[in-house]
């Protein structure tokens, strides 16, 4: 897609790819073997990250900005309905993989990159080595939903539950995103929970239905559904952010279900839903 | 609209999924135009498009990338063409601060920067920068909402970080307040 790499002209396009996590394993060696031994192009390097900014940041600013009832009217003016039936625009939460480009000195990057090695314990070489990920990589990406759920619910209160939308537009709203019929009568039978609400997320471009229910301990547990082109893959038992996460994959869609709960209360409690959505 | 046909599969999916989307397409023309009008404009352009091909949108995949789609050709197609009145930028009295105390004021003034930067960039750049670094788009991705090849999108970004380099100092220091 990119193209071959020479490694004695290496181009700021490049260099910028590099710094984007967007080259191949094999390019990404080539760059970093190149910036070890060029003092030149290590400068070069440094000049184009000079170049960053807080992009996210500053362009939030803007969508703060947003004219919110304005454009739900002219919506709503496009279908000849009224306004009240057009949801507010905050209610699709777009959930993040953690984030890729992370900037870390050159040399250390590079050695790790290129010989593989984890050297440094946990978090930031972890997120070195994200960063570092092929993003064509379906299976990194359906990997790091589970984490973006986790640290999604992992802020979650009593009161998170309580300004959810629970009635039978919302349902109606996560079936047709995903394809697949919701409804509050699957959830009913489903021991110690007592269903509070759904929202509709997004991951990666893709629609993540999250189904909220407070436990009998009074702890939220959500259960999370997203299209999957992954093959079929049993219980896994597994904790992020200080939660338990019970994972499938069943036809086509990936299930979570996660709480601060027992993990034998959360184990009964996928089990009674894996019943329920096969 | 009141008919009783039921509707597409494709056609419930962008209804429903537009609404979510409309601030940040907002976003993305008044990123293009630097005007907020112009920028409602382009969503409503937007939106009546999108619902008059739905049919075209494949159900699960990325709503956003093909409305986004349609909104910069719109933008270069039919709207562009219009003088847009020289000088006016995304950064103007209508972007009001939400100020609770003097940390949230440090923060948008080094956020308000960066706008008055990424507003100075040739339009190719701007939008490069905006779907690549604002929205998290990867290049390919990119590429094929701006309908151009991926090396274009890898060039641009290398030239605003270039001028964006050339503006200040070392990027990742936190740029004290004025």
């Amino acid at each position: 897609m990119i193209g071959p790499i020479d490694s004695n002209d290496i181009s700021d396009s490049r260099l910028v790819a590099y710094i984007d996590g967007e080259l191949s394993a094999e390019d990404r060696g080539v760059v970093a073997r190149a910036l070890e031994q060029n003092p030149q192009l290590r400068e070069r390097l440094e000049f184009l990250n000079a170049g960053s900014r807080p992009f996210t940041a500053a362009f939030d600013l803007l969508l703060e900005a947003a004219p919110e009832d304005r454009l739900r009217k002219m919506y709503a003016g496009l279908l000849g309905g009224d306004v009240a039936r057009v949801p507010t625009l905050d209610n699709v939460v777009t959930l993040r993989p953690a984030p890729r480009r992370v900037w870390s000195p050159v040399w250390q990057m590079a050695a790790a990159a290129v010989v593989g090695l984890v050297v440094f314990g946990g978090g930031i070489i972890a997120g070195v080595l994200l960063g570092q990920q092929e993003r064509e990589s379906e299976v990194a990406v359906q990997q790091g939903w589970t984490d973006a759920v986790a640290q999604y619910v992992s802020l979650f209160s009593e009161q998170t539950l309580a300004g959810m939308a629970a009635d039978p537009a919302s349902w109606q709203r996560i079936s047709t995103a995903l394809g697949m019929t919701l409804s509050s009568d699957k959830f009913a039978a489903i021991p110690s929970l007592q269903f509070r609400g759904t929202q509709l997320l997004q991951y990666e471009g893709r629609p993540l239905a999250q189904i909220a229910f407070q436990s009998e301990t009074g702890k939220p547990v959500a259960i999370c559904i997203i299209r999957t082109t992954r093959p079929a893959e049993a219980f896994s038992l597994t904790r992020r952010q200080g939660l338990n996460v019970v994972h499938w994959i069943a036809n086509g869609y990936g299930y979570i279900v996660i709480g601060d709960v027992p993990q034998d209360m959360l184990t009964r409690i996928s089990e009674a839903a894996r019943a329920q959505l096969s | 609209m009141g008919t009783s046909a039921p509707l597409s599969q494709s056609r419930k999916e962008v209804q429903l999924g537009l609404p979510a989307l409309l601030k940040r397409l907002w976003r993305y023309g008044l990123v293009l135009s630097g005007d907020s009008d112009v920028a409602h404009e382009l969503v409503q352009a937007t939106c009546l498009r999108a619902l008059e091909k739905c049919d075209q949108f494949q159900s699960g995949t990325d709503l956003a990338r093909w409305t986004y789609t349609i909104l910069g050709s719109i933008w270069k197609n039919e709207l562009r063409s219009r003088r847009i009145r020289q000088g006016q930028g995304f950064i103007d009295a209508e972007i009001a601060l939400v100020a609770d105390g003097v940390r949230e004021m440090d923060t948008n003034l080094l956020a308000r920067q960066v706008l008055k930067e990424v507003e100075r960039l040739p339009e190719g750049q701007r939008e490069a920068v905006f779907l690549v670094y604002g929205e998290g788009l990867s290049y390919k991705e990119a590429a094929e909402v701006l309908e151009v090849p991926t090396g274009t999108i890898m060039s641009r970004l290398a030239a605003a970080r270039t001028k964006l380099a050339g503006l200040r100092g070392r990027g990742d220091q936190m740029i004290p307040a004025e």
